[in-house]
């Protein structure tokens, strides 16, 4: 055998098959280009396009790249952009049950021009439903909002909400406290269509002092953007107005789940006045209303990992996530701690998230 | 111990890097600035993903708070998925944790070819 030959075999090799159904809650289609929405803008905000610089929202030039050095595409295109090398690197190499597409497009994170956000969120959805969502069986959809303009994202929201494979709605992270009341009627919608809100991380997330100096300290501490956000949607009353609301907090880490379970109910116990709205102990609405996916995991003592589930209270709170073709991606075959039983992985990577987005059982699964 | 001539000797650049097959495994094979050939186990200890789909390159070195210092021009590997960074002539990671560290394999020139011991 020819060094070439035994080469292209060893890359061709299928990673050993989880023994596991697997839904990935974290997968990032993309555009080529902006070009891509054109066909969907309408004046006087196509005008605008021939002008569109971006919104440059990254406060940082990454300095090891973005995505996974695999996922980048011979003709240049950005990572993510071709669905045969996503199926090919992620669906079947893994054998992925289902697969929530999260894009990575967030008008929701404009600070200006929301006219123009809500319509770069419609436009995107028109574009990706055609062109991801409805290209495979195995692909979930997430509905695209500016929640700028609360009025828009339920439009949208109506507009997509029965489309059978749409299973939440894509909130973000770190621009807006998007417990505050002026967004609540985001959740009415998203209630009464059965969704659930996916909240992931927005590029222009910043930290309690602001922009830190190096990526590296932004990538460990924006956590901080999503305990924010659980204690605002909690404390703002979110649960208790729409009982029927599920957070999915998407990429922000899940070990800082307990001590914030234990920080709000012991102020809750002292401040409850302050919020009479919130009945129940904050921790309890984490356990019910929130899921939190895996990736980008970390890797301590994996006793230490399991101990942190156990201080969870409960093995249904993760969700298992690749983020692919991003850098951090996650392996289904090699990511979650030995520690794990098997009982408690299969739950993290296909019960927890079948039960949360109220999906029916994928055709391997059931076999 | 085995042994397999996997190339010949001037195939490879300096600067280059190719997934081997020898034996039952997948190996690395790198050619240094130098010359010199290096081995290493093709599987990243964190989470397995093969070392020949990721970049040889130098790397900041230890150096004082704001000091950039870039050395180990084409000695350093760097895992695709999360570029983990290893030291081709050593395995080791650049980061400071003995648990991470990448089988070397014996890699010599013979005849013209390269021949990787296992």
């Amino acid at each position: 055998m020819s060094t070439l030959q035994a080469e292209a075999s060893t890359e061709g090799k299928k990673e050993k098959a989880a023994r596991f159904p697997i839904i990935d809650t974290d997968v990032h289609e993309r555009m080529v280009s902006i070009e891509d929405l054109l066909p969907y803008i309408k004046e006087p905000f196509l005008s605008y396009m021939k002008h569109w610089t971006g919104w440059g929202e990254l406060k940082y030039t990454h300095p090891i790249g973005g995505s996974r050095l695999d996922s980048l595409l011979p003709n240049g295109n950005v990572p993510g952009s071709d669905y045969g090398v996503l199926k090919e690197q992620l669906l079947d190499k893994y054998d992925i049950d289902y697969a929530i597409l999260t894009g990575l497009f967030y008008p929701a994170t404009m600070e200006a021009q929301f006219e123009l956000a809500a319509e770069l969120a419609s436009a995107y959805n028109e574009w990706y439903v055609r062109n991801w969502l409805e290209k495979d069986d195995r692909f979930l959809g997430s509905i695209h909002v500016a929640p700028q303009m609360p009025e828009t994202a339920v439009r949208e929201i109506e507009k997509w909400g029965d489309h059978p494979k749409m299973v939440q709605v894509l909130l973000p992270i770190g621009t807006a406290p998007l417990g505050d009341p002026y967004y609540h009627k985001i959740y009415e919608a998203a209630e009464r269509k059965n969704l659930v809100i996916g909240m992931h991380q927005g590029n222009s997330v910043t930290t309690g002092f602001g922009q830190p100096r190096y990526y590296v300290e932004w990538h460990t501490i924006l956590s901080q953007a999503f305990m924010g956000m659980a204690v605002n949607l909690i404390l703002n009353g979110v649960f208790d107005k729409y009982p029927g609301t599920r957070v999915a907090m998407i990429e922000g880490g899940f070990t800082w789940v307990p001590s914030l379970m234990w920080r709000m109910d012991h102020n809750y116990k002292s401040l409850r006045s302050e919020v009479p709205w919130v009945k129940r102990l904050p921790s309890e609405y984490i356990k019910e209303h929130f899921r939190f996916s895996t990736q980008p995991i970390e890797d301590p003592n994996p006793q230490h990992m399991l101990r942190m589930v156990e201080m969870m209270e409960s093995d249904e709170l993760l969700m298992f996530s690749t983020d692919y073709p991003h850098w951090d991606f996650d392996s289904p075959t090699r990511s979650l701690p030995t520690t794990f039983s098997a009982e408690l992985k299969r739950k993290i990577f296909y019960d927890n998230a079948k039960n949360f987005y109220r999906l029916p059982d994928s055709p391997k699964a059931a076999r | 111990m085995n042994r397999m001539v996997v190339c010949g000797s001037e195939e490879m650049a300096p600067g280059q890097k190719r997934a081997v097959q020898v034996g039952s495994r997948s190996v690395v094979l790198v050619r240094l600035g130098s010359g010199e050939y290096c081995a290493l186990m093709n599987a990243c200890p964190h989470q397995g993903a093969p070392l020949s789909d990721g970049e040889l390159t130098g790397t900041t070195l230890p150096s004082t708070v704001g000091e950039y210092v870039y050395g180990k021009d084409d000695q350093v590997l760097r895992c695709p998925w999360h570029r983990w960074e290893f030291d081709v002539t050593s395995g080791h990671a650049l980061f400071n944790d003995r648990r991470a560290c990448v089988k070397r394999y014996e890699v010599t020139v013979e005849e013209g070819n390269v021949v990787i011991h296992y």
